[in-house]
């Protein structure tokens, strides 16, 4: 008995000289995801949470985003090491001259589409010409008005705010939406599944990646391992909420409450299945973190068409693959 | 399929009461009746009174919800009026930004209920410089302040109060959401759009909005109280409960969240219901604690809102369970008074049947005088009335009974009727071979002794004289087969078994020979006749049984050996026992015997030898008297007539006879004429001067020897001697 205790007891004394030992090699980093806590986010915070960052000798903060914080606005001023991104946002910041770079692209499908009420007679795309569209801003736009001339329509964009209540209360005939996000908000205030008609726009050729991570070239030159850690922890942290989804949803529910974000638990558990859904993808052998040229390629295209940006950033110092 | 299950239990149980106790089986039938019927009245007063109940309280909650609904309403109502004045005069006029500016401040001051004010125009709608214009008053505590909103950051065409109101024409009410400061205040905005008009046109130029605070409208819906922990709620026009007890649904959950929460498909449904404008009472589960609800909704005027009144059903039946649980309780009372009372009842039932069946069985045993009380119920009395009766009625037949078999006693043997009516065997007819022995005895010359007497006398004497036989008879279990006048047959060794029958039947007739002086005594004071009697005892097989017809049954005996002692019998004389040689052979070790004599019988080949006895050693130890039988030489001859009889009838006379010799039995006779050995004659005696002497005697001739002359000598054993007669004889005797 008494072995066993002092067993324990130099144990302990071993394990707090080891984390004292390790806090001084712990490296402080911030992090912004680019909007409020939720699940969209789930697996920062289970990294955060798990400790897998501080396994990886991070010291992570990890900071509230918002509508009044752009993410590419507070890596520019530096106040953030790590932000999460569009990689249309990434691209058209590049190509600003904003010197950041993408290090993981995590989300490799676009959750974006367009829900209309079978009831305003929308069944296809076809049933949208002449229809009053509520349209997110510049950035959510691309794809859809790629959608329009896909199928040459000719429609009346509403600008949309940050509620789905304008479409509810029938101000525009179709909406944008996040599949995570708005259609579910959407079923949740009441109409059914069957009852709309969606169009997912990665289900038509359109498949825009995008949350990825990104920072500033400097950060990365400066400490590349840093860089890789932050990536690989942030990885492991949404292995372990796929394959845990309920531990996951606890911790993102915990940071909502703290953040007294208007949602509930239903909504958060859709948003992370979601997630999975357009981070790995059903079929696809894309891993997470990996940003393909050709995909790039043709997102800045878009956006280039678009007038979003002039020229096309180099992918090769756009994109850097920090495994 | 369950009452099967209690058919077939109510069936075991039927069979198991076969053989339980009255008491039991009422309590068992009573009980089960009276229980299903309390059981069914129960069942249907709760369910009626659960129905009652349930339509109260929907019309409670009804009624609630819609109080409620309307006083939320008239205060929302009071709060569109002021933006929807607003909006017509600002259609009206063209204000100037100062003029807005203080008559929406002032307006706000004036509606307490509002919290703010906004009017916000169109892009570049009241100066080409400014894309935004939307002079916003509010309260800051007593003060009203004023701003202008609109910016890169908060770029008012996109908000929904802006937004929808443009899109859709209409006035709106908001979605609720917390107040700009972050508090716990819950807003909501009314948005009125106002047009102007531009070269005929109606043209959107702006919106109006009012703010306001929930909280008023919060407070009442939690002022909302019904049953116990009944309550009501808010949700918006997307399902989000606005205002709910549970703080963690506000705002954040929606019906539509709860359901896919809890895969409740139906209450998804109700949530679209509610918030469609429905209205209804309905069965939920309760949002927070899960418990079995009733909801009445109804949807909130022009907000789209819908206000839900929801209580446990457990609190709305609570009344009516306590009813239920109390009558329950009451009926499980009553049944276990009806059950007392039952046994009770069984009780004054049983008891004396218990008694009547304690009595019967002292009835079985043969206790006739036993009694019952007639007392309790009607039909027991009615029972231990007739069970009295079956009592008085038994007594009576056994006393008929016992009457009837003395009574037949007297007439056969007390041994025959009791084989009789002892067992059904006895009255079987037919018969069996059986060693018996048989006693005949007869009064020598009794018709003759009793020609001239009364009736009545006749009767008395041959009463006085078979008494007497019978009660001998009796003592020795002889089996009297009949009695023909003075003459008895009775035989021993049957029905039952006797051993030693001949010692039996020969100790008998010397008993009856014995009993003779009784009777001649007595006869003696009462001037009857002296009576002389001859019994003969005869052994051997015979055949024994019921002889007769159904209709008249006799247990006789048949056989050469009856007719062998009838002939014996004929060879007797008074005082004289007989018996046969057969029987002779079996008691021979114990008789004594006076004398043996050879006789030719009719009818019987061969010689019979008979003995006399005198008495018997052993057990019975009787010895007969010593006669004076000497004879006596009379001083004067005295002359007599002999009438010789055969088969009772006089066939011959002799006239020229006379006594020389006498005693109390027996006189020698002196006579010329015919007269044969052992015949019977009637005697008439002369006195010398001729005159008959009266009264009468008979006699048997014993013995005939030739005498001198022509005369012969006869003894003459008396049979029967008239009284007078006897008297003479014994003076005579005497004198000698």
């Amino acid at each position: 008995m008494n072995y066993l205790i002092s067993l324990f007891f130099f144990l302990f004394i071993w394990v707090i000289s080891l984390q004292t030992a390790l806090a001084q090699d712990l490296k402080p980093v911030s992090f912004l995801p680019q909007w409020v806590p939720q699940a969209q986010f789930a697996g920062y915070y289970v990294a955060f949470e798990k400790g897998f960052y501080r396994d990886l000798n991070l010291e992570v903060m990890i900071l509230k985003g918002g509508p009044d914080r752009a993410p590419s606005e507070l890596l520019k001023a530096g106040q953030v090491d790590f932000a999460t991104m569009f990689l249309t946002s990434g691209i058209a910041n590049r190509a600003k001259g904003v010197k950041l770079v993408n290090i993981a692209q995590m989300v490799q499908r676009s959750a974006l589409m367009l829900v209309a009420k079978k009831s305003s007679g929308i069944k296809a795309p076809e049933d949208l010409n002449g229809k009053k569209i509520g349209l997110w801003g510049p950035e959510f736009q691309i794809l859809p008005r790629a959608f329009f001339q896909q199928y040459r329509l000719a429609v009346k964009t509403i600008p949309q705010g940050a509620t789905i209540n304008l479409f509810l209360r029938g101000g525009v005939d179709a909406a944008s939406a996040m599949w995570y996000n708005e259609y579910h908000q959407i079923i949740a205030a009441g109409l059914n599944p069957e009852e709309l008609t969606t169009f997912l726009l990665s289900d038509y050729g359109l498949k825009f990646p995008e949350d990825g991570i990104y920072c500033l070239e400097e950060t990365l030159r400066r400490d590349p391992a840093l860089c890789a850690a932050f990536v690989k922890a942030s990885i492991l942290g949404w292995e372990y909420s796929f394959s845990h989804p309920e531990e996951a949803l606890e911790i993102v529910m915990k940071y909502i409450n703290e953040a007294r974000i208007a949602t509930n638990r239903a909504h958060q558990r859709w948003m992370l299945a979601r997630m999975r859904d357009i981070m790995k993808p059903p079929g696809s052998e894309l891993k997470m973190g990996i940003l393909r040229p050709d995909t790039y390629s043709q997102v800045a295209e878009e956006l280039k068409k678009s007038g979003m940006i002039h020229e096309v950033p180099d992918f090769s110092r756009f994109h850097i693959n920090c495994d | 399929m369950r009452f099967l299950i209690f058919l077939d239990s109510i069936s075991t149980a039927t069979k198991a009461m076969r053989n339980s106790s009255l008491a039991a089986r009422l309590i068992f039938f009573i009980l089960t009746g009276t229980a299903m019927i309390f059981v069914g009245v129960l069942s249907y007063n709760y369910y009626s009174s659960k129905a009652a109940i349930m339509g109260e309280a929907k019309e409670d909650a009804k009624n609630l919800a819609l109080a409620t609904g309307n006083k939320m309403e008239a205060i929302l109502q009071g709060v569109e009026r002021i933006p929807g004045t607003l909006a017509l005069v600002l259609e009206g006029y063209q204000h100037r930004r100062d003029e807005l500016v203080n008559l929406i401040k002032k307006t706000v001051r004036k509606n307490p209920e509002i919290y703010g004010i906004a009017v916000a125009f169109e892009p570049f709608a009241i100066e080409s410089s400014s894309y935004y214009f939307a002079p916003y008053a509010y309260r800051d505590q007593e003060q009203i302040k004023s701003i202008f909103l609109g910016s890169d950051s908060y770029r008012y065409y996109l908000m929904d109060w802006y937004q929808i109101p443009r899109e859709i024409n209409r006035p709106v009410w908001s979605e609720p959401y917390y107040d700009e400061g972050g508090g716990d205040t819950i807003m909501v905005t009314y948005s009125i759009p106002f047009y102007w008009d531009r070269e005929g046109n109606k043209a959107f130029r702006g919106i109006v909005t009012a703010d306001i605070c929930l909280m008023e409208l919060k407070t009442l819906v939690a002022s909302v109280k019904i049953f116990q922990t009944g309550y009501a709620f808010l949700v918006s026009h997307n399902g989000v409960f606005v205002t709910h007890p549970e703080q963690n649904l506000i705002m954040r959950e929606s019906i539509f969240s709860l359901a896919e929460a809890n895969n409740d498909y139906q209450l998804r449904q109700l949530g679209r219901e509610m918030i469609h404008g429905g209205q209804g009472f309905v069965p939920v589960s309760d949002f927070t604690t899960g418990k079995k609800s009733w909801m009445y909704y109804t949807p909130l005027g022009t907000t789209s809102w819908s206000l839900g009144v929801i209580f446990p059903e457990e609190e709305l039946f609570a009344n009516a369970r306590q009813l239920s649980r109390k009558l329950i309780a009451l009926g499980i009372a009553g049944l276990a008074f009806l059950a007392v009372l039952i046994i009770g009842i069984a009780h004054t039932v049983t008891k004396p049947l218990g008694v009547l069946a304690e009595t019967s069985s002292a009835l079985g045993r043969g206790d006739f005088s036993v009694k019952v009380q007639e007392t309790g119920p009607r039909e027991i009395k009615q029972l231990a009335r007739s069970f009295n009766q079956l009592g008085k009625q038994l007594t009576e037949y056994i006393a008929n009974r016992d009457f009837i078999r003395d009574t037949f006693g007297r007439y056969v043997t007390q041994e025959v009727v009791k084989r009789l009516l002892e067992s059904k065997e006895g009255l079987k007819l037919g018969g069996e071979t059986r060693e018996v022995s048989i006693l005949m005895s007869d009064l020598r010359g009794f018709t003759a002794l009793t020609a001239d007497m009364k009736p009545e006398e006749v009767v008395t004497f041959l009463n006085r004289y078979l008494g007497k036989m019978i009660e001998v008879l009796t003592d020795h279990h002889a089996i009297i087969d009949e009695i023909i006048g003075d003459g008895i047959l009775a035989f021993f060794g049957a029905p039952e078994p006797m051993e030693d029958h001949p010692v039996h039947a020969v100790a008998c007739a010397l008993a009856m020979q014995a009993a003779m002086e009784d009777i001649n005594a007595l006869n003696a004071e009462d001037s009857l006749p002296h009576l002389e009697m001859g019994i003969a005892v005869n052994t051997g097989s015979v055949v024994v049984g019921n002889i007769g017809s159904e209709q008249r049954t006799k247990y006789s005996l048949v056989g050469a050996q009856v007719n062998f002692t009838g002939r014996m019998e004929s060879f007797t004389v008074g005082g004289q026992v007989l018996i046969s040689s057969s029987s002779y052979s079996r008691v021979k070790d114990l008789v004594e015997v006076h004398k043996s004599l050879e006789v030719k019988m009719k009818g019987i080949p061969g010689i019979s030898t008979l003995y006399e006895v005198r008495g018997i050693r052993g057990e019975y130890d009787i010895h007969l008297k010593e006669r004076l039988e000497n004879l006596s030489p009379v001083k004067e001859k005295i002359n007599v007539h002999l009438h010789r009889i055969k088969e009772k009838i006089l066939f011959g006379k002799i006239e020229t006879a006379f006594i020389t010799h006498l005693s109390e039995t027996t006189a020698r006779v002196m006579f010329e004429g015919e007269l044969g050995e052992w015949e019977d004659v009637h005697m008439k005696l002369f006195e010398g001067n001729g005159q008959e002497i009266a009264g009468k005697i008979y006699g048997k001739v014993t013995s005939i020897k030739p005498a001198s002359d022509n005369l012969r000598e006869a003894q003459i054993r008396f049979t029967s001697v008239s009284p007078e007669i006897y008297r003479m004889i014994r003076e005579v005797v005497a004198m000698v």
